[in-house]
């Protein structure tokens, strides 16, 4: 029985060299640079711009009462946007101009923020939005929407401004521009959030082609 | 029959290799094994490179990626977007490193919220 045993140990220890055997596997270094890390990617940004038409109003015509929602991914330092603005109130309203500046093809009709303010002593630092398309204003200047709302909102993480257009200058010269393309908002670098991050080069583009 | 000390001794040294259980179906085929040193080098600091992104509603559309290592031109670049859980909610395709600047388009529904920072990784050439 002794002999029989040791036939068995030989023949089990061969099974165990092929079975190591059986997982060696190939390795091929094809490149000389690996790399790899974090990198960091913004905190404060534009995060929404929403340019809508007022109801009952004409789809793809700025007119008083359509409504442009901005949004940032912080809470705003208030003072960043408007001088006289604290942070000890998360709302704040102001009736500030807006103009609809003319873009001669192919670049693109512009809203900004042109009014002056002794609450805004440096001017409300919105940016500018460009609507993606001319022929908006259809006019030889810009058209000045005199008496626009400014409504901040601060929130618990972001911060959103709701401007509603009013006081449209009288004999406007208006176009309606449908499908005209995306308005994208670049913001003022002025603007911060309470840790001081401002909005870099990061953009913020509507989802609708049409606007107003 | 009568118990074989040495039988016993080999059927528990194979019940206790984890490798023994499959070497009924494993073959060999390789009867050559060799090992060496390769250096692997890094094409620079990939954490030094800057994230712009364009969102539309809070969907990260694209990226503007700056900084990159010189060094890096020719190598394939992914990009993940991870949120606080360092779970993964946005990526980017590879793309080949052309200059010190690359514009890269994201894929998935990635909310510009929810990110809170990305891992760059190169490979090549």
């Amino acid at each position: 029985m002794s002999r029989r045993s040791t036939v068995v140990a030989v023949v089990c220890c061969s099974c165990l060299a092929m079975a190591t055997i059986g997982y060696a596997a190939s390795f091929t270094l094809t490149t000389k640079k690996l790399g790899a890390a974090s990198v960091a990617t913004p905190i404060m940004f534009p995060d929404q711009i929403i340019v809508g038409n007022k109801a009952g109003g004409h789809l793809g015509k700025v007119e008083n009462g359509d409504i442009i929602t901005f949004v940032w991914s912080r809470q705003v330092d208030e003072p960043t946007l408007c001088s006289g603005w604290s942070n000890t109130s998360s709302t704040q309203n102001l009736a500030l101009q807006w103009s609809l500046n003319i873009g001669t093809a192919p670049a693109d009709d512009t809203l900004t923020v042109t009014g002056t303010s002794a609450t805004c002593s440096g001017g409300l630092r919105i940016g500018s939005v460009d609507l993606g398309a001319a022929g908006y204003n259809t006019g030889t200047g810009p058209v000045d929407y005199k008496t626009t709302a400014n409504a901040l909102s601060v929130g618990a993480t972001t911060t959103t401004l709701t401007v509603t257009l009013n006081g449209q200058s009288k004999g406007a010269s208006l176009g309606t521009v449908s499908g005209g393309g995306a308005a994208t908002w670049t913001p003022d670098s002025t603007v911060a959030d309470r840790a001081g991050n401002n909005c870099g080069n990061n953009l913020a583009v509507t989802s609708s082609t049409t606007q107003f | 029959m009568r118990f074989s000390p040495a039988l016993a001794v080999v059927t528990a040294a194979m019940l206790a290799v984890p490798g023994s259980a499959v070497a009924g179906n494993v073959s060999s085929t390789s009867k050559r094994l060799v090992s060496a040193n390769a250096s692997v080098s890094s094409c620079g600091s990939l954490s030094g490179m800057t994230i712009s992104w364009t969102v539309v509603d809070d969907v990260v559309t694209s990226i503007a990626l700056g900084s990159i290592p010189t060094a890096c031109n020719g190598s394939s670049l992914s990009l993940t977007l991870v949120n606080s859980s360092n779970t993964p909610v946005g990526s980017v395709s590879p793309v080949t490193v052309a200059g010190p600047s690359q514009t890269l388009t994201v894929t998935g529904n990635t909310s510009a919220l929810a990110v809170a920072t990305s891992y760059a990784s190169v490979i090549g050439p």
